[in-house]
């Protein structure tokens, strides 16, 4: 099994680091053009309805 | 599945790396990220150059293949494990990887539908459809969905 590090933002590359003291790489989009053909394709597409409606608990 | 998977660290939950040791060490980086429907996320894949910069389209040749692609599943679990409402979308950067992503989805079909919903975009009469994953389907399918099993 492999190992899971959750790693703080002291250990992130120092161009991440310098952005500030908490883990601002979350707001960053790593690849958005394979994110930008994703959200296209989904806002012209038919999607099947929730295989399990319990999914809106986490709304 | 029964393939060796390199470790990997996680910053936040959402985005991931590892240090694939093939040929020469290349870091690849894994990213969740909200798409425009709800509960429904991007997986992107790519390699971070020895500059910093973020590239999804590199063909790395490191000769491993089979090792990274089953870490990023093995992140997609461990993903799906703290988040088991969302469903991940992926999609080649080229076609030749939307291929790839299609060759290991039927070789490892059996093991992954044991935990995962698959579902896949078709394009029929120029409107995108969302079916089930079907591993006999010869055509092309757009966009792989995963969700874990409730």
């Amino acid at each position: 099994m492999p190992v899971v590090k959750n790693t703080n933002v002291q250990n992130a590359s120092p161009k991440k680091r310098s952005k500030g003291n908490l883990p601002t790489i979350n707001d960053e989009i790593w690849f958005p053009e394979q994110l930008a053909k994703v959200n296209a394709l989904l806002d012209n597409a038919i999607l099947l309805p929730p295989h399990n409606q319990k999914v809106k608990k986490h709304k | 599945m029964n393939i060796e998977t390199y470790s990997y660290h996680t910053i936040n939950g959402k985005e991931y790396w590892f240090v694939s040791v093939g040929k020469k060490p290349i870091k690849k980086m894994v990213q969740f990220k909200s798409t425009t429907y709800k509960n429904v996320v991007n997986l992107g894949f790519g390699d971070q150059l020895p500059d910093g910069r973020i590239d999804d389209k590199s063909v790395s040749n490191n000769g491993d293949t089979n090792k990274v692609i089953a870490t990023v599943i093995q992140i997609a679990h461990d993903f799906t494990t703290q988040f088991p409402h969302l469903k991940i979308a992926f999609t080649g950067s080229t076609p030749g990887r939307n291929r790839m992503y299609n060759r290991v989805l039927k070789m490892y079909y059996k093991e992954f539908s044991k935990e995962f919903v698959i579902t896949a975009f078709v394009e029929k009469r120029e409107t995108m459809f969302e079916v089930d994953f079907d591993p006999d389907f010869s055509g092309n399918y757009l966009v792989f969905f995963v969700r874990r099993k409730t």
